[in-house]
């Protein structure tokens, strides 16, 4: 990485965090010429940003490239900071001050500070830390997680707990080198991204993996000594307790809002913005797993990307006056798990619309059992509400645009071919 | 018999009376027209093309069955001789019966005829011709004193002036109408009149085009002769010198003279029927061509008599371009008549004693001269049951055995319900048949499997007189026998050997030729003199020649020219006839007309089995008007059920203004084999012309009434043999065949709610069927739902077993992909879009038009949006209607960016 260093402690925009939303924020400015010169990244960990999407692969093959493109600057100067944790902001004097003592200020800040694992209830804030359970038990979010994995030997068990989509995929990862258990609470796998059919697939197809999959099985406590990990679990089977190398947490994530809220911004569950991402001091900004924007938090990589791409135009706005105004919009888009020998894509959500009672809600679906193919689409009045896809996943691109599509230029319901249209049309 | 096929056989097509020669390529399964044969000179319609495709022995019976169990043949024929024995013994010769069948060869009927009225001394042998040909054969007879076609096809090509009534000339004597067409583009002022209560694909090229209400045609006929009479255009001297009877028939015609009370009682424009008098009576060369829409009929013998009529008093008959030429349904037709295979003729056009009483001093002199020829001391002196009076004396019990040959009275006999359970009661049963599964095999107590069309040797007649060769290419099948065989060796296990001892067809001809000559010295126009002594060699080589034949080399191809007829004072006898209507007798909202659709033949014994030739109409249909559709609140394709006191018919609505108001129309040919409820038949009455005896199957009455569907289902398995597992579940089925599996078609009335049941029950009963034809391993499957709409496909070892869909509405299918899905081993690609019903890249699905050569509407529209202006411009482009031809009328249709005409 190129960064010029910059001895000047002003700069026209400080970015909290450097993870993939920063860096893709760092990479649309650098395409506009009229963005902050001056720019300073503070990130935590000692690497450059990384594709954090790809450590399930990096698990599984260490040679897997996590790189994201290389970063062009083009006229601003840029300053990154690793290793350097911010700890309190003044808003006032619009400075910032970090844990090894530095002081910063700003003129535009943005929040990139992303979100933390969500741990289960009996861990402590050493666990938490990795200091204890004697580092039998940590929640994948970085390469070092990744690292401390790699020290398992070969055939160890490591139990997962979490049924989403981190956890199956971590379990897949792992499973070619290690025993692997998957403790997961919900009724099935995936139960707010996938149908109970979709879901069984996906367990028939993890299990074929060697893979053992705990269905309404909760973990209530763990013990650890320095060779052994024991897991006390209940489940359908009642109380039994499980002895185990490893635990993974893969229990979702929380927004990284604190320091936010240290500072009197306004937050909720995440930093609340606005459409311009802008949040409730003006020049102060949140992106990516940190933002909460129209009561929704975002945790996938293309609308965190779409955050980046309106904020870079919102920060060079004074100079582009009597532009329209960027304007970020949370789009329904895909989320596609890979685990290789079976693809899984999911749009809309899912979760509400197995709840959703209204009988107007029709439900297509399409299966091959054999050749692992799945289909369900929801439709309400001919408007596409979402889909699930196993298998053949080459319509997801399809139904994302047809989420998107009002309901007169859709096929209607009743029609000869409706069923055609929806199940089988290629894009 | 010809131990080997030679590089070319000469033979003749078995379907229709046109009687086409085809010529099959060296043995193998080419069939391709004869350029010499004068009936056709190389044309074939679309069933003639599609010949070979019916020539595989699947289905075939390859050997004797008895009470249900395989036999050989010395245990067939000891068993069907000792219990007809018993029952000629037990209740007289009378008990017994034959019904017989066009389809058979002359020798065949020949013998047959000789064995029942000559040696067991029934004379209760009839014909499924009685249903096609009777009344014309009554009008000739009472017309010229015989059975006699005056003219020939040249006729056709001759004449200014061709009137076509109740023949849909276009679709069941298709080469025929290409003559005709062909004739009439080389001189284009040849006026063609069709008269027919439906617009058919005939009267698309009619000059002019009469929609006549069913049954008037008397009454047409008559107004024509009484206002050609007024017009003084009536052929006096001809009549003076070679008539009898006119002065009664026109008086009895005067009541007809006003067109516009004519025109009114036939529902016709007064315009058009004064034209249509105008231009008969202005052109001296005129054909009428008559079929069935004139003999099946309860007044068909006044309808064909109305016709000639009009011939005799115009001097319009046996002469280049002028005749009235009837043109018969079935291969052989006219050869039945001529060896007496009707119940109410002897043999040979001799006459029972009672035909000749008054007309002759010594009546039985025919009679005593066939009893010495055949050395026959049981010879029937009278006439017997003919087919509907047959089967009638056979639900009482009056007749104990009937045997049944080539044809399918089950099917095809009006109150067909009441003639299988006739079936079912009779005591012995006896069937010759190619196929295992007709409806009437199914009620055989002894079966006996028969020669096909390519195993067959002997001769046929077709409509113009002229007798052709049907000649071997194949090797029998299995066990199989030649029709007059079969009959041969039951006579002799019956102890009838010296009458019966023939090695070969050739020896039955000449026995036939001979008995033509017998009393005969110009008394009778059947004369086959010239072919009495002909050698083997000779019968092998015939080549097609019109008989009369009393010698060799002997022009027959027109008579009655010199004015000589064959009654007793030798003229010919105009009849006066009364002209009203009969009204057929069930009561109902509307008239139903029955008859044939383009590429099916009979009750689809064969033409069923060519994939090609059902999907011009792959179901049984009921034409009608649109209005009468909007009362019933009915749309195309919607499912209907006919029904009155005999019995329940389903089809599709087909709406079209090609039908009268208040008269439907259904096709003859499905039965049992290929559907549940399909058979038009059942609904038609006893109702027969009283001199003829022939049912009318173009008025029966009947109610209609809509069936409610909640779900259409179509079903694709390689089980070709679902149809009575599913007809109990569903109120309609019908099957398609196809090269590589069976279509069952369905329609389920069965509440919405109750649909998801009904369904997976279907889908049972096919796992099962797929498990147990597959030792034991249940089927992958495929599915996609929708509320109200199911599709499953089942797979084995990546091989499609079954595919099924059903909703409200289906996706247009492509059955031609479908069909090679079943053929070949499933890649993913294809398993993908099995459920689709079609590939991405889509075919033309559309309604085919060219069976010949596959051509469906959607290419042709296509075609002319594209510029195309003319059929010979698509022929160029797309080959339609460049083979038989007998597409061109929907073509045209197409071309006038009209809605296609389907009947």
């Amino acid at each position: 990485m190129t960064a010029h260093s910059h001895h000047s402690t002003a700069y026209d925009l400080i970015i909290i965090g450097f993870g993939m939303a920063s860096h893709r924020l760092l990479q649309e400015l650098g395409q506009l010429s009229l963005a902050p010169k001056r720019i300073l990244v503070l990130g935590e960990e000692t690497l450059p940003a990384y594709n954090r999407v790809l450590l399930p692969q990096l698990i599984e093959d260490s040679s897997t490239d996590i790189s994201l493109p290389a970063l062009n600057f083009g006229q601003n100067i840029v300053t990154v900071l690793s290793d350097e944790k911010v700890v309190s902001i003044s808003r006032q004097t619009q400075q910032l001050h970090t844990e090894s003592g530095k002081c910063f200020v700003y003129r535009k800040l943005v929040f990139a500070t992303g979100s933390a694992p969500v741990f289960p209830d009996f861990c402590n804030e050493e666990d938490i830390a990795g200091s204890g359970m004697y580092g039998r038990m940590l929640a994948l979010r970085h390469t070092g997680d990744v690292a401390k994995i790699s020290e398992f030997p070969a055939g160890s068990h490591i139990v997962i707990q979490g049924g989403g989509f981190i956890a199956l995929e971590t379990a897949a990862a792992l499973s070619a080198h290690y025993r692997v258990s998957v403790c997961h609470r919900g009724p099935y796998l995936m139960n707010r991204l996938l149908d109970e059919t979709a879901s069984l697939l996906l367990q028939a197809s993890l299990e074929q993996r060697g893979i053992e999959v705990l269905l309404q099985t909760e973990i209530n406590g763990a013990k650890a000594s320095p060779h052994k990990l024991q897991l006390a679990l209940s489940g359908p089977a009642g109380l039994r307790t499980v002895a185990a190398e490893l635990l993974i947490a893969a229990l979702g994530v929380k927004p990284r809002c604190e320091l936010a809220k240290l500072a009197g911004i306004n937050t909720n569950r995440g930093i609340l913005v606005n459409h311009q991402m802008q949040s409730s001091d003006p020049d102060i900004f949140a992106i990516g797993e940190c933002a909460e924007c129209n009561g929704e938090t975002v945790g996938l990589v293309a609308p965190v990307y779409q955050q980046a791409v309106v904020l870079a135009q919102v920060l060079t706005r004074p100079v582009l006056s009597g532009q329209t105004h960027a304007r970020y919009q949370a789009n329904t888009s895909a989320t596609n798990l890979k685990i290789s020998g079976l693809a899984i894509s999911t749009v809309g959500d899912i979760g509400a619309l197995l709840k959703n009672t209204n009988p107007a809600l029709n439900s297509l679906v399409y299966q091959d059992q054999q050749q692992g193919d799945y289909r369900r689409i929801w439709l309400l009045n001919g408007q596409l509400q979402g889909a699930v896809l196993c298998g053949d996943t080459s319509l997801i691109q399809h139904y994302q645009q047809l989420m998107h599509v009002p309901q007169t230029t859709s096929p209607a319901a009743g029609t000869e071919d409706w069923l055609n249209t929806w199940l089988f049309q290629v894009a | 018999m010809q131990s080997h096929a030679p590089q070319n056989t000469h033979s003749t097509c078995p379907y229709c009376g046109v009687g086409c020669g085809v010529v099959s390529n060296k043995g193998s399964a080419t069939i391709a027209g004869d350029l010499l044969h004068p009936a056709n000179f190389g044309r074939l319609c679309v069933k003639g093309t599609a010949l070979a495709e019916t020539l595989n022995t699947q289905g075939r019976l390859l050997q004797p069955v008895v009470d249900g169990m395989p036999a050989d043949w010395p245990l067939a024929l000891t068993t069907a001789a000792s219990r007809l024995q018993k029952i000629i013994v037990e209740h007289g010769p009378g008990s017994v019966a034959m019904y017989l069948s066009g389809q058979l060869l002359t020798e065949d009927y020949y013998v047959a005829n000789k064995l029942l009225k000559g040696f067991i001394g029934s004379s209760h042998l009839d014909t499924n011709s009685r249903l096609c040909m009777a009344s014309t054969v009554a009008g000739h007879k009472r017309a010229f004193g015989e059975d006699v076609v005056p003219g020939c096809y040249e006729d056709l090509e001759l004449a200014d002036l061709t009137v076509l009534v109740g023949s849909n000339l276009a679709w069941a004597h298709p080469v025929l109408f290409q003559r005709l067409l062909a004739a009439k583009a080389v001189s284009p002022d040849k006026k063609i009149v069709v008269i027919d209560p439906r617009r058919t694909a005939t009267a698309e090229s009619a000059d002019l085009f009469l929609p006549i209400r069913p049954g008037t045609d008397v009454a047409m006929f008559s107004g024509l002769l009484a206002y050609l009479a007024r017009q003084g255009q009536l052929d006096t001297d001809f009549t003076e010198q070679h008539c009898t009877g006119l002065t009664q028939t026109l008086e009895a015609a005067q009541c007809w003279l006003n067109i516009a009370q004519l025109a009114d009682y036939c529902d016709v424009p007064v315009s058009d029927l004064t034209t249509f008098f105008q231009w008969f009576g202005a052109t001296a060369r005129t054909v009428t061509v008559f079929s069935q829409g004139i003999n099946q009929a309860a007044n068909g013998t006044d309808k064909v008599n109305a016709i000639i009529n009009v011939h005799l008093a115009t001097g319009r008959i046996g002469k280049p371009g002028a005749c009235p030429l009837s043109v018969t349904g079935q291969p052989n037709a006219m050869g039945g008549r001529e060896v007496g295979a009707l119940a109410n003729q002897l043999a040979g056009h001799l006459r029972f004693p009672s035909e000749l009483t008054g007309i002759d001093e010594t009546p039985d002199a025919e009679w005593q001269a066939l009893r010495q020829f055949w050395r026959a001391p049981d010879l029937v002196q009278q006439g017997g049951y003919t087919a509907v009076d047959l089967f009638a004396a056979i639900g009482r019990g009056e007749i104990k055995a009937v045997w049944i040959m080539a044809t399918n009275p089950v099917v095809s006999m009006p109150q067909a319900d009441l003639v299988k359970q006739a079936l079912q009661r009779c005591e012995l049963v006896l069937v010759s048949d190619i196929y295992q599964d007709s409806d009437t095999v199914a009620q055989a107590d002894i079966v006996f499997p028969a020669l096909g069309f390519a195993e067959k040797d002997g001769t046929v007649t077709n409509s113009e007189r002229r007798i052709s060769r049907q000649r071997a290419f194949l090797p029998a099948p299995g066990e199989a026998r030649a029709d007059w065989q079969i009959v041969c060796d039951v006579a002799k296990a019956l102890g009838f050997a010296h009458g019966f001892n023939y090695q070969n067809p050739a020896q039955i001809f000449r026995e036939h030729a001979a008995l033509t000559t017998l009393c005969n010295n110009g008394r009778r126009a059947l004369d086959l003199t010239a072919c009495r002594a002909m050698s083997d060699a000779a019968y092998d080589a015939w080549q097609p020649q019109q008989w009369p034949l009393p010698q060799v080399g002997y022009d027959s191809a027109r008579l009655f020219a010199n004015g000589q007829f064959y009654t007793a004072d030798r003229k010919a006898k105009l009849v006066p006839l009364s002209g009203l209507e009969v009204l057929p007798r069930q009561g109902g909202d509307f008239v139903l007309n029955s008859g044939r659709i383009r590429d099916q033949w009979h009750t689809m014994t064969r033409t069923g089995r060519v994939p090609a030739l059902m999907q011009h109409q792959s179901e049984p249909f009921v034409a009608m008007h649109p209005n009468d559709a909007r009362r019933y609140q009915l749309k195309d394709g919607d499912l209907v059920e006919l029904s009155n006191a005999l019995g329940i018919f389903r089809g599709r609505a087909q709406l079209t203004d090609a039908q009268r108001c208040g008269e439907l129309f259904v096709p003859m040919h499905w039965s049992g084999q290929f559907g549940f409820l399909s058979r038009c038949d059942v609904l038609y009455d006893d109702s027969r012309d009283p001199i003829s005896r022939q049912p009318a199957f173009k008025q029966g009455q009947v109610q209609l009434k809509k069936l409610v569907v909640s779900a259409e289902l179509v079903l694709f398995s390689r089980q070709p043999d679902l149809l009575p597992q599913l007809h109990g579940l569903c109120s309609y089925v019908v099957t398609v065949p196809h090269a590589n599996m069976t279509e069952y078609r369905m329609a389920l009335t069965v509440p919405a709610n109750a649909l998801a049941q009904l369904i997976s029950l279907i889908s049972h009963q096919l796992i099962s069927a797929i498990q147990q034809s597959a030792a034991g391993a249940p089927p992958e499957q495929i599915q996609a739902q929708a509320p109200q709409h199911w599709r499953q496909a089942y797979v084995q070892d990546d091989q499609l077993q079954a595919l099924l869909y059903a909703g409200p509405t289906l996706p247009a299918l492509d059955r031609a992909w479908l069909d090679q899905c079943f053929a070949n081993l499933l890649t993913a690609t294809t398993r993908r879009q099995l459920l689709r019903g079609a590939p991405l890249e889509a075919g033309d699905c559309s309604a085919l038009v060219c069976s010949c050569f596959q051509v469906r509407q959607q290419s042709i529209q296509q075609a002319i949006t594209k510029g195309a202006r003319c059929s010979a411009s698509l022929g160029q482009q797309l080959k339609c209607g460049t083979g038989c031809g007998s597409c061109l009328p929907e073509i045209r249709q197409l071309l006038q960016h009209a809605p296609m005409l389907k009947i």
